[in-house]
């Protein structure tokens, strides 16, 4: 066959279309970012003509790299410290995240447990809160006199001053990425429990084993591949966590790898963050490797199949009230108990003061005056809030179609070409931005784009910037979604609209898109939810005209304004739960489909 | 030896480019080559382009960009950003070749030589009717106002000074009770130290050392300046991330301890208005805090040119300057400008404060930086 | 009419070898069985020629029209070849009704409604599913989900079918009965009908030819009785029958000019060809095949062996002998339970016996077989 009539058959499956725009503009899109990473390790960068001594902007030198590795104590505080202290923090995280989320997931699915409906529902909370939410709740609680005059509610409350090592550093960064990161082990340990041949353990159960021996003798082992693919996942989000040690970790100077990374992009030497960036995409990519080795080698393992139709629940027995009264209780604790702080603190005029003629509505409906703020008035007056809140609303919105459309081709053209060269390509391109820390993302999106590059023009400060590193930075989540909807759907399903001349778009639209509705459109959900509640990503892109909620929140609590700064979080934890919900009852997408999987 | 040498004669080399290009370039942008205007062609001229946008290190250039639309009729666009935001943002949109700010305001002299008037982002422009009023000295590059950063203790108990020589900040009862304002979040606080370790700095720091202890200050590092900010920091000092908030620590009444801070003289005017008792310090040895210029400039490729000369004329007389000058701690480089009634002029702080000195800042920042990461994180 | 010409197809999945060389030519009218193992390339031949995959190289044909050729670059979308699919999972859209299932590629043909609703009407009532018109397909039973998915292909009126083991999701009784529902659905419809396999029963009751094939390689291309009576190889002959073939493996000897006489285990036979000759190399070793309807149990035989087991079905009996370490298969109609480990005795009826070439596995001639 000539090589122009074969060209001409592959571009005529609409799939092999899809999947070579894709390659093309995603490797445009990351790969490039990737060597102008690279790059940016190597160059001299404006601020830095001051530290490397004689050079001009953009000279070639391996100053950053030997600064960071091999230094002495330079690069011991710059790198090896931190770096030790993010593997610590990520690891006991992890352990917290996979033992309470591991079992929830076993209390929801396996026992008989009371009230699952409302554990359920309110465990993953923590998850779709900003992550910075359960940190600024701790500082609100725990926060001493290290740094700030007025100490937390639990001291206001107790009379009782809490320890440095307890209000900031290490320990709480542990505790709070370990509740946030527990719904995303109990979302994937309870898929794994919940799909697992009950025939399995009930086999067990008739061979008379107790119920203790069939939780360690069968359905762990059999869970445990999933854990520890779920150890690992866990492990690199707590590895690029960036809000809850910035929050927790400063004010005791507990540095992290995404903290220096922040501190050195913004400061005077960006080269050592781009280095750093690097590491991580590096140990990012590695855990990944790891992960599919795990998935790959003990397939048969995970795919638990079956359809566990009646399960035997476990009898808690005299444990049954204590444990599901405890359950709610804590469910509650950390996923309304922040909220509450965050409406106390908002409501107070002076820090610190809890009594009640303490108590103002001035930071939601205060006119504004010059010494309060900056004479801002309250946020619900505030036609910034309002314009930043329709800047969020506006740019979740937009990059969530753009990420969910462009997620769902290439579910579909990946799974259709699957086993094709190609196909892996674009599945890997299409999930590198995951391993991206979002602020290095960022940072390479600024520096790529500041300047016209190629055909697009300058998109410095544009909305249209922020849209594309958005989308790209989500595009993970909503191409796994779309995968799982795909590798759902029976081939034929799409064949038997082909062979009765149903045109392509048509069969998007009518066939394929409806059927698989709800595990779509979470390929929508879940780039709109992570967007509402982006920091990291925006901070570093944001110019006053296209502010976001979430920038201004942090800009008010740098400027140390904490009434406005709790009350927009109130804002935006209210905005992103009601829209979870509103999307999830009314159309059964969810988050957990876009991680799950 | 032979290495140390290098290094001197490539710092040398490089300042003296710096600077050489500094110069060259402020006296190309002093002369603007088009002819000047009269006040009111140049009212004209701004009318026409109706609009100017300023980015600003100080938030209260939107008191004045207020004042300004109502006088002139032209709309501001004005930007509050951190100083060493401002200067990345300068630097990329001039270098890029992206239209954003017309005029600047910036803070970090070293940063700000180096990084934008060397490469000729900036462009210095001395409104012709301040050209005889304002000294020559914060004529190039154009100095808007000087800041003021003081010991500033909570007063609650006493109004006494609760010290008379900074070493007495490294002792054990001061410990965990300083508040400083993370170098790292503003340059100025980074040149302060570095500007500490200067011959002339470091002398007097030892001196000062010899005064109160009597004794010969033993050296763990480079020199005094690099001594005193080793045990400064780590006397517990608490790094704030803004000057208000460390105002409001120190501030607030009702703590247990009398505690201090390094910050923004300012801050002193929340006293009344948010009850706090603060009280500055103008007597220490060998220095009370530090005072740092900000300057005015136009970018090189302003879209509206007449409207942003014409916003710096105005920030230049009393009335353009009132936002600053109705509290302490701003002084106009326009001498005409009284300081407020409480504050006391440039020429009493001037002896009492370290000042910055752009060329020692440039060659040493980055080694006091990376000196003070080594100590604190 | 309908006639589909294959020339030289292939098709590679990268190194993996799915079709080779295939060349076949099926008839108008022609109910064509493609039949063989999994894996064995026939689900891809089928979808090569309704256009659902493109084949590497080669040319396809229907109706004369060319409707793939690697050659000229041609291909041609599946929908425009005119052809119906009946896919395996029936493929039937959740989301949709029955109706709106049968009516959505009418609507996409921009019929008009009127028109479009007697034809779905025309082919409730053919189906026999009238009833379920409103219905969601998950409400409905696996043969009924059959019937509605049948009803969709034929709506547009296809003139050639393609069915892709569609009846595998059935239960035993329900695929008997659909079994004649399709060859009687051939008949009415007039159209050529392609159909995928692996059930050999289903290829020799329903098909007017069958295709056998082998890791991707065409292995006979006949009337199914044709391919029962006499495979074209060894591959073929096990495949097709059951019980299976009777293989007896031995080394051949010819004597009496075109005779050939062997020993196996203790029985020494003799086999004369039925038409033609054969000769064989010295010491060749060959294969006997012999279908169990011509294994015949009696005392009449001179063979004797054991019985091994008896599986009466009623109709028949099928009886497994053991005659020294040799295990052979029989067929006895009627149900005659005989006792295990009894003594029979057997001999080889009919002309139907095959004598295949070891190596090469190639059918050598068809005879008849005796004990001597």
């Amino acid at each position: 066959m000539t090589l122009g009539n074969r060209v001409r058959f592959f571009f005529r499956k609409p799939h092999n279309v899809i999947l070579t725009i894709l390659a093309v503009s995603l490797a445009f899109l990351t790969l490039l970012p990737l060597l102008s990473l690279l790059k940016d390790t190597v160059v001299v960068h404006p601020s830095e003509i001051m530290s490397v001594k004689g050079s001009k902007m953009g000279d070639l030198t391996f100053f950053h790299w030997k600064k960071v590795f091999s230094d002495g104590e330079t690069s011991m505080n710059l790198f090896y410290k931190p770096l030790w202290n993010t593997i610590r923090v990520s690891l006991w995280s992890c352990l917290i995240a996979i033992g309470l989320g591991g079992g929830v997931a076993w209390l929801v699915t396996r026992s008989d447990m009371r009230w699952k409906p409302f554990v359920s529902t309110v465990f993953i909370f923590p998850y779709i809160m900003p992550s910075w939410t359960l940190a600024m709740a701790w500082l609100n609680f725990f926060r001493n006199r290290l740094i700030g005059g007025a100490p937390g509610l639990f001291t206001a409350l107790t009379g009782i001053e809490t320890a440095d090592w307890f209000a900031y550093g290490a320990f709480p960064i542990v505790v709070v990425l370990g509740l946030h990161y527990a719904p995303f082990a109990y979302i994937l340990i309870g898929g794994i429990l919940r799909n697992m041949d009950a025939n399995l353990e009930e086999a067990a159960v008739i061979l008379k084993a107790g119920r203790l021996k069939i939780l360690s003798r069968i359905t762990l082992p059999i869970v445990m591949p999933a854990v520890l693919s779920t150890f690992l996942l866990v492990f690199s989000s707590c590895m690029s966590a960036f809000a809850v040690p910035a929050f927790l970790g400063t004010p005791v100077r507990f540095q992290v790898l995404t903290t220096q990374l922040y501190r050195t992009l913004n400061g005077l030497n960006p080269g050592y963050g781009y280095i750093m960036a690097l590491v991580m995409i590096v140990i990012g990519t590695g855990i990944l490797m790891i992960n599919q080795w795990i998935i790959g080698k003990r397939k048969s393992f995970t795919t638990v199949t079956g359809k566990s139709s009646n399960i035997s629940f476990a009898r808690l027995k005299a444990m049954r009230a204590p444990i599901s009264i405890a359950l709610v209780a804590f469910v509650s604790l950390i996923a309304i108990l922040p909220l509450v702080t965050f409406a106390i603190e908002s409501f107070i005029m002076a820090p610190g003061d809890y009594s009640l003629k303490n108590l103002t509505l001035q930071f939601w409906v205060g006119k504004g005056s010059e010494d309060i703020g900056g004479g801002e008035p309250g946020i619900l007056l505030n036609k910034y809030i309002y314009l930043g809140l329709w800047n969020s609303v506006k740019l979740s919105v937009v990059v969530a179609f753009v990420a969910g459309t462009v997620g769902a081709l290439t579910g579909y053209a990946v799974v259709k070409a699957r086993g094709t060269k190609l196909a892996s390509l674009v599945n890997n391109l299409a999930f590198f931005p995951y391993l991206m820390p979002s602020m290095a993302f960022a940072a390479i999106y600024l520096s790529m784009f500041a300047k016209r590059n190629l055909f697009i023009p300058s998109l410095y400060g544009s909305f249209a910037l922020l849209v594309l590193v958005g989308a790209v930075k989500y595009l993970p989540f909503a191409s796994r979604a779309g995968m799982n909807a795909m590798l759902q759907l029976s081939n034929e399903i799409e064949e038997a609209g082909l062979i009765v001349g149903i045109p392509w778009w048509k069969r998007m639209t009518r066939i394929i898109f409806p059927i698989q509705k709800s595990s779509f459109l979470s390929g929508y959900l879940l780039p709109f939810i992570s967007c509402m509640r982006e920091l990291a990503l925006f901070v570093l892109l944001i110019v006053p005209a296209n502010r976001v909620l979430t920038t201004m929140l942090f800009q008010y609590n740098e400027k140390g304004w904490n009434q406005y700064a709790n009350a927009i979080n109130l804002l935006i934890v209210l905005i992103v739960l009601v829209f979870n919900t509103v999307i999830n009852k009314a159309t059964g997408a969810s988050i957990d489909k876009g991680i799950g999987g | 030896m032979k290495k140390q040498m290098i290094i001197v004669a490539l710092l040398t080399a490089t300042a003296m480019s710096v600077f050489a290009m500094g110069t060259k370039e402020g006296s190309s942008g002093a002369a603007p080559a088009e002819k000047a205007m009269t006040h009111d062609e140049l009212v004209a001229a701004a009318r026409a382009e109706g609009k100017v946008v300023v980015y600003s290190i100080t938030s209260r250039i939107a008191g004045a960009a207020t004042e300004f639309e109502k006088l002139y009729g032209i709309k501001v666009e004005a930007s509050n950003l951190k100083d060493g935001e401002l200067i990345e943002k300068v630097s990329k949109e001039v270098g890029g070749g992206i239209q954003g700010a017309d005029f600047v305001i910036c803070q970090d002299s070293g940063r700000v030589y180096g990084q934008l008037i060397a490469p000729g982002f900036l462009t210095n422009y001395v409104p012709p009717s301040m050209k005889s009023i304002i000294p020559a000295q914060y004529q190039n590059p154009l100095t808007f106002q000087l800041i003021n950063k003081v010991f500033i203790f909570n007063s609650e108990r006493s109004t006494a000074p609760v010290i008379k020589n900074v070493w007495e900040l490294t002792e054990p009862k001061w410990k965990g009770l300083v508040q400083f304002k993370d170098p790292k979040a503003e340059g100025v606080n980074a040149n302060f130290l570095t500007m500490i370790t200067s011959p002339e700095w470091s002398a007097k720091l030892d001196k000062a050392y010899q005064d109160l202890y009597g004794k010969k200050l033993a050296l763990t590092t480079k020199n005094a300046g690099y001594e005193w900010i080793k045990r400064f920091f780590q006397n517990g000092l608490v790094l704030g991330n803004s000057d208000t908030t460390i105002s409001e620590n120190i501030g607030i009444k009702g703590q247990p301890q009398t505690t201090m801070g390094l910050f923004v003289y300012s801050k002193k005017r929340f006293d009344a208005k948010k009850n706090l008792a603060l009280e500055p310090m103008t007597e220490v040895a060998p220095f009370s805090g530090f005072i740092y210029p900000a300057f005015v400039m136009l970018t090189k490729n302003a879209a509206h040119p007449a409207s942003a000369r014409l916003f710096i004329e105005y920030l230049l007389t009393a009335e353009g300057f009132k936002p600053w000058s109705k509290d302490v701690g701003s002084y106009s480089s326009n001498p005409t400008i009284p300081v407020n009634d409480d504050d006391q002029p440039v020429s009493f702080w001037a002896t009492r404060l370290v000042p910055e000195d752009p060329q020692y800042l440039f060659e040493n920042r980055a080694a006091v930086e990376e000196f003070v990461n080594n100590i604190t994180y | 009419m309908p006639e589909i010409i294959l020339k030289n197809v292939s098709k590679r999945f990268g190194k993996f070898v799915a079709v080779d060389d295939l060349s076949m030519v099926i008839g108008d009218g022609d109910f064509v069985t493609l039949l063989g193992p999994s894996g064995c390339g026939k689900t891809t031949t089928l979808r090569m020629i309704a256009g659902l995959e493109t084949p590497t190289e080669g040319e396809i044909l229907i109706d004369g029209k060319t409707v793939f050729s690697s050659e000229r670059g041609v291909d041609v979308s599946p929908d425009k070849r005119d052809v119906g699919f009946l896919f395996q999972n029936y493929a039937l859209w959740p989301h949709m009704t029955v109706e709106q299932n049968i009516s959505f590629g009418l609507e996409n043909l921009k019929w008009d409604k009127e028109r479009i609703r007697s034809r779905v009407a025309e082919l409730l009532a053919t189906l026999k599913i009238d009833q379920f018109g409103k219905r969601y397909p998950s409400e409905l039973s696996g043969g009924q989900q059959q019937r509605v998915a049948i009803a969709r292909t034929l709506a547009t009126g296809p003139k050639v079918l393609f069915m892709d083991e569609p009846l595998s999701n059935l239960d035993a009784k329900l695929r008997t009965e659909m079994r004649s529902e399709l060859k009687r659905l051939h008949a009415e419809t007039d159209s050529t009908f392609v159909y995928v396999t692996h059930d050999q029963l289903e290829a020799m009751t329903l098909s007017t030819r069958t295709c056998l094939m082998k890791e991707g390689v065409l292995q006979q291309y006949a009337p199914p009785l044709e391919v029962y009576h006499n495979p074209a190889n060894l591959f073929v002959a096990d495949f097709v029958g059951s019980p299976t073939m009777n293989f007896l493996e031995g080394v051949g000897r010819g004597v009496n000019l075109d005779e050939i006489k062997m020993s196996v285990s203790g029985l020494d036979l003799l086999f004369s060809p039925v038409s033609g000759s054969i000769t064989l190399r010295d010491d060749q070793p060959i294969v006997m095949g012999i279908r169990p309807e011509f294994v015949r149990i009696g005392e009449t035989g001179k063979g004797r062996a054991r019985v091994y087991a008896a599986l009466p079905s009623g109709m028949e009996t099928v009886v497994k002998l053991r005659s020294g370490d040799q295990l052979l298969t029989s067929v006895v109609f009627g149900s005659i339970d005989y006792e295990a480990d009894g003594e029979v005795g057997f001999g080889f009826d009919g002309e139907g016996c095959v004598v295949f070439d070891k190596e090469t596995g190639a059918n050598l001639a068809i005879g008849k077989l005796a004990i001597i």
